[in-house]
């Protein structure tokens, strides 16, 4: 046989993942498909009035003593706008900049401690039969907490957290409530799998060793589990409440004291200007959640390091 | 004090212990709960726990009809159902193609070996790097801060209804949100490939196409498929907002008080997501299975 | 040219008095060698001693701070952009830990030694679509390293004696003058390292090529390599044929005084 052959003969009988490049053929066609869909199509009628649209809210959304003296010079104009930023922060502004973050502080703390219970019960290999020693006959019920633990969490992290604060509200009223449930049931749930993910991919020597003088479940979990993977966990934790910064500014919308109430009232009042301060007043809330998230989850690394 | 790190070896976890950890958490919720004036006696005396009740119970039988007899839609529910599911798809697939190609500019642009690792200027040029990369990073933060849900009110005012205008708005925050991690993968993959490839002779370009990209593309194609799951939360939750979507189906039939059809939507939506999020788990785990030698 | 110049062009490598620093720390010290075309070289001595950079030295990915480094009469200090590359493209390296790209195949790992010889377009052309000649030509070289029935395997799903073959099969296929092979024995049984020794040098012998390796390993050392260079502390220890080589020389190489602990 010659080279050229032998060549073709290996290159026909290359491995190949074929679910691998399916999955990433559908899906590359998934994203293609849809803007030929012709759903995002736009008629071309009524551009000029969306761009007279356009203008008025470019216009309208500059601070208001702007507004007034659109002949003023450069220092009076940052003058009026630094006095209104002050205004704007002093009527509702930092109130509700503080309730933002509160909010989200208590939901990832509920998060946490919700997650911290259920992610041992989540953990595929804490629920098998018999952890971590596959040779011996264990529970027969274990492996069904296993899984209905993991099904409880996927419908908790599936539904939206605005979807979950949406239905809560009706019952809990305008309260902190509805928010702070919304968010730590779809962050346990993604917690509690990330958590149980840990657990999973532990290196078996610790906790096997364990189980091998004989400890049981809790044991292995509270002894071998939670010491070496505890600031594992906490990267992920600090992680989620920077999500959690962002999702709460949103969650006002339903009527909940956050900057998106702010946001929407001001819109409903045509204050444009006073939107696009909540606006940023809830980048710089999420601006400052990542931030710490950075530092903290940075220092975690490295002192595992 | 000698004795002591001898008797101790490794580094004592920063925050503390996990007990002090645990408490200084448990501080802060509780500080947090008071500013946010979260009262128990809410959940005990003021709750309507009755209409929860009722909106749950009706989880057991999801409405495969219109609730309403004589429905002021008309059409089959089931079919409307697909259309909704449907057009969830379309939207969250339209947005993620965006962000692909947003989010590899953005990984490509917001990297550190990007603007100095490869090419290592020097001199005023190190600065100008420095410059650029800072602008990328805050251009980047800046855009991801910004919920998709106030980009779409932002746009919405700003253009007047457009499909368009929810599609770009999960689109923004997404590209900034893929760039980073992308652009996280590309600083952390090993710099000894890079170097060997130097080595070969190959230009900086060369080195990032050829050695950097192929290196992180597993992890960037799993990861793309969680942002796709991501994305039909996001496309969902725009229908409250005007987005044929899924949740602008589900807040009309609440606002009428149809339940069982808002637990059809439900359920749909689950269904979409735990599919998504199976095909992607499943995916992940063949592309990053190595080999262990 | 003058005279000293004209005899670099002899030798495949020549260094002059060459030191590296690295901020304070002095990786290298006024290393004086030769190294004809198609010689045999190892390099010796303990870890941190300065093999490694002695080897970037020889490859242009590192210039002398002080001193000249002649490869093949061309000078690194003196070319830049593409004669560079076209420089480094001419001397082939395998490193330690292979560097490879795990999630491609080892075709592609391959075609990457040719990087420095082609264009953008060109490689991306190549590296997508290989023609039959590529491939072929990947083939014959795989198949000299042993492992041609791994052309179209993924990378990561190699062992790391297979990944090592792949790692040599790219630097051959950058037509290299010279190989470049950095501690290729370190940590690995005795069998693969005399296997891995034996290609080296077939390699060499059968393309004339200039082979210069760092090793540990000293009978490993004197079985393969006609000249032995000890590096001790960034300077030539001893410089001379590995028959010259007594166990006390090695003994004295890898000694460990205290003094030379303090200093670590």
């Amino acid at each position: 046989m010659t080279r050229g052959d032998e060549v073709k003969r290996l290159r026909r009988e290359r491995p190949k993942d074929h679910v691998v490049r399916w999955s990433f053929g559908i899906f590359a066609l998934l994203l293609g498909a849809a803007w030929l869909s012709g759903e995002f199509e736009v008629g071309t009628i009524d551009w000029e009035r969306r761009w007279e649209n356009c203008q008025r809210f470019l216009e309208k959304a500059q601070p208001f003593p702007v507004q007034q003296q659109p002949d003023a010079s450069w220092t009076t104009k940052g003058r009026l706008v630094w006095e209104w930023i002050g205004g704007q922060w002093q009527t509702h502004g930092r109130e509700a900049f503080v309730y933002t973050l509160g909010l989200s502080v208590v939901a990832i703390v509920l998060a946490g401690m919700g997650s911290l219970l259920s992610l041992p019960v989540a953990s595929r290999q804490l629920t098998a039969a018999s952890p971590w020693l596959p040779g011996v006959v264990g529970s027969r019920w274990w492996p069904w907490v296993g899984r209905g633990a993991r099904f409880l969490l996927i419908l908790a992290r599936s539904i939206p957290e605005y979807m979950i604060a949406f239905f809560l509200v009706v019952s809990l009223g305008y309260n902190a409530w509805p928010a702070v449930l919304a968010l730590a049931i779809h962050n346990a749930g993604i917690l509690g799998r990330l958590g149980s993910e840990l657990v999973d991919n532990q290196p078996r020597n610790v906790p096997g060793t364990l189980r091998e003088l004989g400890a049981g479940r809790r044991q292995v979990y509270f002894l071998g589990s939670v010491p070496s993977l505890f600031s594992r966990f906490l990267v992920f934790f600090f992680y989620r409440w920077e999500t959690c910064v962002r999702d709460a500014t949103v969650l006002g919308m339903l009527g909940i004291p956050t900057l998106g109430y702010y946001l929407l009232e001001a819109r409903a009042k045509d204050h444009l200007d006073s939107m696009l301060f909540f606006v940023l007043m809830g980048s710089v809330a999420v601006m400052m959640g990542d931030l710490v998230s950075t530092v903290v989850r940075w220092r975690l690394r490295k002192g595992e390091a | 004090m000698r004795e002591s790190s001898l008797a101790l070896p490794g580094k004592r976890a920063w925050l503390g212990g996990r007990r002090v950890t645990l408490g200084l958490l448990l501080v802060a919720g509780v500080i947090a709960a008071w500013v946010v004036r979260l009262d128990p006696r809410v959940l005990i005396a003021d709750a309507q726990w009755h209409q929860l009740g009722k909106f749950l119970s009706a989880a057991f039988s999801p409405a495969l009809v219109y609730e309403d007899p004589t429905p002021a839609r008309d059409g089959v529910f089931l079919r409307e159902i697909g259309e909704a599911i449907y057009l969830t798809l379309v939207y969250a697939a339209g947005a993620i193609g965006l962000s692909v190609i947003g989010g590899v500019a953005f990984g490509l642009a917001g990297s550190t070996r990007a603007w100095l690792g490869l090419a290592r200027p020097v001199g005023v040029w190190r600065k100008v790097a420095w410059l650029g990369f800072t602008c990328v990073r805050a251009v980047m933060t800046l855009l991801r801060s910004v919920h998709e849900i106030v980009w779409a009110i932002v746009f919405l005012q700003a253009l007047g209804a457009v499909p368009l205008a929810a599609v770009i708005a999960i689109a923004i925050p997404y590209s900034a949100t893929l760039g980073k991690v992308f652009s996280e993968l590309i600083d952390e993959a090993s710099p000894e490939i890079a170097e060997t490839l130097r080595a070969n002779g190959a230009s900086v370009v060369q080195v990032y196409v050829f050695g950097l990209l192929p290196t992180v593309f597993p992890d960037v194609l799993a990861y793309l498929f969680y942002r796709f799951e991501c994305g039909l939360r996001s496309a969902a939750v725009l229908g409250f907002f005007g987005a044929p979507t899924l949740g602008y189906y589900l807040a009309l039939s609440w606002g009428e008080r149809h339940y069982h059809e808002v637990w059809a939507y439900l359920y749909a939506l689950l269904a979409l997501i735990v599919a998504v999020d199976t095909w992607g788990g499943v995916v992940r785990r063949r592309l990053t299975t190595r080999s262990e030698s | 040219m003058n005279s000293a110049a004209a005899a670099a062009q002899e030798n495949a490598f020549e260094l002059g008095n060459a030191t590296v620093r690295f901020g304070d720390t002095v990786a290298l010290q006024r290393v004086s060698l030769a190294i004809a075309e198609g010689e045999r070289v190892g390099f010796v001595g303990p870890s941190g001693a300065g093999k490694t950079t002695l080897l970037r030295l020889l490859n242009a990915s590192q210039l002398p701070t002080e001193g000249t480094a002649w490869l093949g009469g061309v000078s690194g200090e003196s070319v830049r952009g593409d004669q560079l590359r076209a420089l480094r493209s001419s001397i082939g390296l395998v490193p330690q830990r292979y560097h490879l790209v795990p999630s491609l195949r080892v075709l592609h790992n391959v075609l990457m030694g040719k990087l420095g010889k082609q264009g953008f377009l060109a490689s991306m052309r190549s590296l997508l679509l290989p023609n039959q000649e590529e491939q072929e030509a990947v083939h014959a070289l795989l198949e000299e390293v042993g492992i041609g029935e791994k052309l179209f395997a993924k990378t990561d799903t190699l062992s790391g004696g297979q990944q090592q073959r792949v790692a040599i099969a790219r630097a051959l296929y950058q037509r290299p003058r010279a190989l470049l092979a950095d501690e290729p024995v370190a940590s690995v049984d005795p069998t693969r390292a005399e296997a891995t020794m034996s290609l080296l040098t077939r390699l060499s012998g059968e393309s004339k090529l200039t082979l210069c390796v760092s090793l540990h390993d000293r009978a490993l050392a004197k079985r393969h390599l006609p000249r032995l260079i000890g590096i001790r502390a960034g300077q030539v220890f001893k410089d001379a044929p590995s028959g010259a080589w007594s166990d006390a020389d090695f003994e004295a190489l890898y000694h460990l005084d205290s003094s030379a602990l303090v200093d670590a």
